[in-house]
């Protein structure tokens, strides 16, 4: 059921991105079914929160939790001017992310009893990567507002987010995704020593979740010692979360969090 | 009966600057013209519009005048020949001229298409006639409508927004890579025209500095002067390459001032930040190769000739929804506009009535005096439900002719029944007037006499 309802949700998100830029479908489907997407969205994982012993233990919430957060950001950046491209890069980066949920696998077995510091540590280092698709689209968008602009396509001029805007966001998402990971990954330690008094053992989550820490901690550290700025972050921003998603998908497809899967 | 609103003018669509120029009116004139129009009785309300494209009167005309009349004073007024003149005068009446007007006012006929100078010289008109007693409930509606549809056609459409001046497709290009310009500092090579006009639209858009550089130092001063900027030798322009973040080159050296190699280096001193390179020289000051260096962003004349290009494109697809937008809101103000003198001519003719019945009661006053008060009272209520039962079926026919907009048949209903001229469109009929009014179908059609 929890599945069915993030498919229905999964089809509004897609018709505004299938529809024609000026067919009516669009623009009925930007006003009414993208919100109604989001709410069956928030319906689907609250349904499968309960029906899992463990929230935030499968995939298909750790995934759908993450898309859901990808959309929420969509609408608060959205409300800017100029950023209707964004807007569309969002959608299809949470339509991906809530596809690979939907269709993810379940864990078996009933887990132990969720603590604070569980749905904390989950928590956080979802949110860290939210924050990297983020900065992994505001980085893409850089790219193609650089990329037209350096060709001589300036047919969209002052209808796309200027430059040095995106620079800004793509550094703050990046700060913001690091921050979170980082208090996640320490969240992750301490739960550790609490429940089994030795640091998590580092199985195929651990190692993806610490190489995209050091690699975002790396473009922080380029960016703030040696200035850079503008393609080379957002080069930057695109690499590392294609990277993660490839690596990650492939990996957690296989195992599951932390060897949780199927 | 009069045409509720007619729009009298030239411009430059219908006249040349030679015959504009002789109808326009002299600075502090148009009060006197205003003033004149209403003391001749050829309009009751007027505005007058005069820009450098376009002078247009808006009137609501008196009894017995219409459009026609108006053209041919504004043209004798201005000592211009009214033959010889008229055909360069359009002239609009009712619904006709409220879509003018809105048009005008959304700058759908302006000569540069959205350009926004229009509404402000729609507002300063207005008031300028309302402060002089010149308009009335009319133009007061309609200019104020007409100021509203204007604020719509720039929220709804991108009429208003599209770039088509070189001047504004500079600064769009500067926003595209910069976001805003307040903060940020410019510096202009050369005292091209090209380079002048783009210098002046980014310090009209919130460009906080602008250094000027030129071959001839003095006459950098002298451009300098004109934008309060600050002049510097040419030979130290390459310092303020690391600091400013908007480069334009508008010389007549004809080679290249600015290579790929020196903006390599700078760039990286800079750190990659954003540098906008504008150049307007022909033949070109700045290397194309630039294009390849990060953090640097070049374009040329006709760069932001293909954004005006461009923005003309889309201002006309714009101008489209625009209409829509005028058509509609035009349909309002004449359904409103109709309505109202409708209203008016039904007051006129119910006036007129009862005016008829008081003079009758007033001549046989001496046989009513010897009657009763009661009988009086009965007397009274007989003559009034009278009137209304006579005036219910014109009444009835009135609204069928103003919805059928038969104006000739309307005109000659009111001036049977009328005084002879209709009120004026704002004067409210006498209560009771109105065949709808649930006090005639209770006392004119069942009622007691």
């Amino acid at each position: 059921m929890d599945r069915a309802l993030l498919l229905v949700a999964l089809a509004c998100y897609l018709a505004p991105l299938l529809s024609r830029d000026d067919g009516r479908l669009r623009v009925l489907a930007a006003r009414w079914w993208v919100p109604a997407g989001i709410l069956l969205h928030v319906q689907g994982l609250a349904l499968a929160f309960i029906l899992d012993s463990v929230p935030l233990r499968s995939m298909t919430e750790g995934l759908g939790l993450t898309a859901l957060t990808v959309m929420l950001a969509r609408e608060w950046f959205g409300r800017r001017p100029r950023m209707g491209l964004l807007r569309r890069i969002l959608l299809a980066l949470a339509s991906v992310l809530l596809g690979l949920a939907a269709v993810a696998p379940s864990p078996e077995g009933a887990g132990a009893p969720p603590s604070i510091f569980f749905l904390l540590h989950i928590g956080l280092v979802l949110t860290g990567f939210a924050a990297f698709a983020l900065t992994f689209s505001m980085s893409a968008l850089f790219l193609v507002v650089r990329r037209r602009l350096k060709s001589k396509d300036l047919s969209e001029i002052g209808r796309l987010p200027s430059l040095d805007t995106l620079d800004v966001l793509v550094i703050r998402t990046m700060a913001f995704g690091f921050a979170c990971l980082t208090a996640g990954i320490a969240g992750g330690l301490a739960l550790g020593l609490i429940t089994e008094g030795k640091p998590p053992a580092l199985d195929f989550t651990t190692i993806v979740t610490t190489l995209l820490w050091l690699w975002y901690a790396a473009g922080l550290v380029a960016r703030v010692a040696a200035g850079w700025r503008g393609r080379l972050v957002a080069v930057f921003g695109v690499g590392g979360f294609v990277a993660f998603m490839v690596v990650a998908g492939v990996g957690l497809a296989l195992s599951g969090w932390h060897g949780m899967g199927a | 009966m009069s045409r509720a609103l007619v729009a009298v003018g030239l411009s430059h669509h219908t006249a040349p600057v030679d015959v504009r120029e002789k109808l326009a009116p002299q600075p502090g004139a148009v009060l006197g013209l205003l003033t004149e129009l209403q003391d001749l009785g050829i309009g009751r309300e007027a505005v007058l519009l005069s820009t450098c494209n376009r002078v247009e009167l808006y009137a609501v005309p008196g009894p017995g005048h219409d459009a026609e009349a108006v053209a041919r004073w504004l043209a004798e007024r201005h000592g211009l020949s009214a033959r010889r003149t008229l055909p360069y005068l359009y002239q609009h009446r009712d619904d006709a001229a409220i879509r003018h007007l809105f048009r005008v006012t959304s700058s759908l006929d302006s000569m540069v298409l959205g350009e926004p100078q229009i509404v402000g010289q729609v507002r300063d008109a207005y008031k300028l006639a309302r402060e002089h007693r010149a308009t009335g409930p009319v133009m007061h509606r309609i200019m104020d409508h007409a100021l509203l549809v204007a604020k719509r056609v720039r929220s709804e459409t991108r009429i208003a927004l599209e770039t088509v001046s070189i001047g504004r497709a500079g600064v769009e290009l500067a926003r595209q890579v910069l976001g805003g310009l307040e903060g940020r500092a410019a510096l202009l090579i050369g005292a091209g025209e090209h380079g002048r006009v783009v210098a002046r639209s980014l310090l009209d858009y919130g460009l906080t500095e602008l250094a000027v550089a030129n071959r001839t130092f003095s006459r950098g001063a002298e451009v300098a002067r004109e934008f309060g900027a600050a002049a510097v030798p040419l030979d130290e322009a390459g310092r303020y390459l690391e600091r400013v973040d908007i480069v334009l080159t508008s010389t007549s050296a004809g080679r290249i001032l600015l290579d790929r190699a020196q903006l390599s280096q700078v760039s990286r001193r800079r750190r990659f930040r954003s540098l906008v390179l504008i150049d307007l020289a022909v033949p070109r000051n700045i290397d194309p190769a630039i294009d390849q260096v990060d953090g640097c962003y070049r374009f040329d004349i006709d760069d932001l000739r293909q954004v005006a290009e461009t923005g003309k494109a889309a201002r006309l697809e714009a101008a489209r929804d625009a209409e829509r937008i005028v058509d509609e809101e035009a349909e309002r103000a004449w359904q409103w506009l109709a309505n109202a003198e409708l209203n008016a001519s039904i007051g006129a003719m119910a006036r007129h009535a009862e005016q008829i019945r008081r003079d009758e009661l007033a001549r046989a006053a001496a046989v009513l005096e010897q009657l009763d008060p009661d009988a009086r009272a009965r007397v009274e209520a007989m003559t009034k439900a009278i009137v209304k039962k006579i005036l219910h079926a014109p009444i009835r026919t009135a609204r069928t002719l103003a919805a059928d907009g038969d104006r000739h048949g309307l005109d000659v209903l009111v001036g049977a029944l009328g005084p002879g001229d209709a009120a004026p469109a704002s004067e409210p009929p006498p209560e009771g007037a109105h065949d709808d009014d649930p006090r005639l179908d209770a006392d004119g059609e069942d009622g007691a006499a």
